[in-house]
This record gives structure tokens, sequence and C-alpha cells, in this order.
């Protein structure tokens, strides 16, 4: 009687081929569309002080595909010698929020008020983002430590120390700052 | 002698049950699958699944002829084999085959009905495995350019692969269906025995 055999060596090796490949495909969408759901925290890539502008610039990214609500800024400045923590700025975003795309990179600035002490060396700068996801209710908190080094800070000559001198007392906020305390 | 042996293995009890334990199995696995799509039914279906399904359901259309075509030519070159060919199916096939606007009934050799049957389907099988081919070509096409497949996303590659299962079922058949021609041609052409297949010792 006759048996195909080389045929049916063939059709296993096709149907193995199609079967593997098919299923593949539907997992592999099925996985990347569970990963592109899951949402990611916000890092922060690279932060530096402007002294002239005192602005510290802080580059965001999101490496998730969940866009990232940016629901309001806080910048804490811990002195290096003693003394007490001064909160220096907690608002909301201009236009109430500011939304990080999928996939992406942001610079962001937080700008120090002209009221607000100066930094010397060895002073933390505390930049705290609350942020928010979509159909998540929470509201989560990240907070990056800026370290003040010497090109930051330098040493106090004649006008710059005198200026330190005099906003030595602490001064919380700009001119919002109550309006926004979390 | 080929016809008691059938006989013999059909009445068997142990086949019975073979085809009772396939049965159940058969039975079962379904039920897992309607199980199993009942409980994926609130899960909204992906993009790309749809892709696949489509490319699965326009091509099983396209290829239902050939499906049933190829099917029944190898159900009877089958029974051909067997030697268990009645007149009424011999009939059936000669209508099948389309031969009669030029032969007349009993003027052909089974294999010579069976070769006419399979030339009959040729021009579809030519147009379902172009489609295929073509549907290949422009997924390969469009996968090569990087924005080209960033527009079509991947979809393509799914209406691909849900069109290679019935393209798998029509090859098989007609691969099958052609291996049988080939064994009954070479018993008639090369061992030139005039009956048929069943008729002989």
């Amino acid at each position: 009687m006759y048996r195909p055999v080389p045929l049916i060596l063939i059709a296993s090796i096709l149907a193995l081929f199609i079967g593997w490949g098919g299923g593949g495909y539907l997992a592999w969408s099925r996985a990347s569309a569970t990963l592109a759901a899951l949402p990611a925290a916000p890092v922060v890539t690279a932060a530096e002080y402007d002294r002239e502008a005192r602005v510290l610039a802080v580059t965001l990214t999101n490496p998730g595909l969940v866009p990232i609500e940016l629901v309001s800024k806080t910048l804490v400045l811990r002195p290096a010698e003693g003394g007490k923590d001064v909160a220096l700025l907690d608002v909301a975003f201009s236009g109430g929020s500011l939304t990080l795309p999928p996939a992406s990179l942001e610079r962001l600035e937080l700008a120090l008020e002209p009221g607000d002490p100066k930094l010397s060396v060895g002073d933390v700068l505390a930049a705290s983002i609350a942020y928010r996801y979509p159909e998540i209710a929470d509201l989560y908190l990240l907070t990056h430590s800026f370290v003040a080094g010497s090109e930051d800070a330098p040493e106090k000559d004649g006008a710059d120390g005198a200026d330190a001198s005099k906003d030595e007392t602490p001064t919380v906020g700009g001119d919002d700052a109550g309006e926004d305390t979390r | 002698m080929i016809r008691e042996r059938e006989t013999a293995w059909r009445l068997d009890w142990r086949r019975h049950l073979v085809f009772a334990l396939l049965a159940a199995v058969f039975a079962l696995s379904v039920a897992g699958l309607a199980f199993g799509l009942a409980a994926a039914v609130p899960v909204t279906p992906l993009p790309q699944e749809i892709a696949f399904a489509l490319g699965l359901l326009v091509f099983a259309l396209l290829g239902n002829r050939l499906l049933f075509g190829y099917g029944f030519l190898v159900s009877y070159l089958q029974a051909v084999h067997a030697g268990r060919t009645d007149p009424k199916q011999d009939q059936r096939a000669f209508m099948r085959s389309r031969a009669w606007p030029v032969h007349r009934a009993g003027e052909l050799t089974r294999a010579g009905v069976a070769l006419f049957w399979a030339e009959r389907l040729d021009p579809d099988r030519y147009a379902f495995f172009g489609a295929f081919a073509l549907l290949l070509l422009v997924t390969a096409v469009t996968a090569l350019d990087p924005v080209a497949n960033l527009l079509t996303g991947g979809f393509l590659e799914g209406a691909v692969w849900g069109a290679a299962v019935p393209v798998f079922f029509v090859f098989l058949l007609e691969a099958l269906a052609r291996w049988q021609i080939d064994e009954l041609l070479a018993e008639q052409v090369i061992w030139a025995d005039p009956r048929p297949a069943g008729e002989r010792s």
C-alpha cells in the first residue's frame, strides 16, 4: 500500500514552521501590547545648575509607552553646614500640568526666586516632582538630589559673599508658595 | 484478498476503541476551545489578532473551492487505491472531473478521470497561490522600508500568518492528490495491468 512518507515529513516541517511563526506573532503582539500598557517611572538623566540664571535644569525621560502627567514641582535647599531645610518652591506647572509623551526626553527648568539664598559648595538642592498616570488615581513623587559642586557655587568673593549673607534668612517659596502645600 | 483484509480490519473492535478514544479527545479539545474562547471574549482583540483572523478568513474563502475539490479528489483516490469504488462513485467523479465534454462515461480509466479533475482545479490553484505570493511580496517589500513598515505596523505580517494556514492545507491536499495520481499512473502505466487496482491479486 502507498504511504507518502516524504509528503508527511514535508507537511510536518511546514506545519511546525507555520505554527511557530503564527503563534510567535500572536504571542509577540499580545506581549508587546501588555508591555505598552505598563506605566514606567520617569528617570532623571541629567541635572545641571546655571549659576547666573539660578536655574536647576533637570532632564526627565519617560522610558515607557504610557504618558506621564507632571503635576507639581518642589525645590528644597539643605545647607551643607547645619541649618534648617529651606523650601524654595512648591508650585503647579504653568497650565496646570505638563505631560511627558511616551518614550520622550524633556528638559525641565526649576528657577529659584530672586529672594532665595545662594548655593554654596556642598548644599543639596532636592527637586521633587509629583506625577500621575492616566487611569490611575494615585499621585507619585520623584525626588532628585542635586549636590552643589565648586563650579556651581564658587568660593565666595566680595559681592557674592555679601549677597549670600544678606539672603541667609530663609524665605519660603515664591509668590504662590502657600497655594499648593502638599 | 485486499477486500477481505479491508473488511476484517473494518470490523475489528480495537479499531472501534481507537476511534472512540480519538472522538473523546476531539470532543474534549473542542469543549476546551469553546471554554477558552468564552473566557477570551471580554478581552478586546488586538489589531494584530484581527489582521491574523482576517487573513485566515479571506484565504479560507478564496481556497474554499480548492479545499473541497482536492478533498473530494483525495477521498476518491483513496477509495480507488483501497479497491472499494462503486459505479455511482465513479460516475460522480466523472461528472466532477469535467471530462464529459470530450469523453463519454467509461472511456477513461480512473487515473484519467483523476488527471482531468486535478487539471480542472489548476486555474483556481494558480490564482490562490498567486494571491498569497502577492501578499507575501507586498509584506516583504513594505518591511524593507522603515517608514512603510511603521505605517503598516506589522499588520500585513499578521495577515500573512493567518493566510498561511489555509494555504498549507491546500498545498497538503494538492500534493497528496498528485502523489496518489502518480501512484495510480505507476500502477497502470508501468505495470500495464488493465484491471482496476482493487481487482488485482
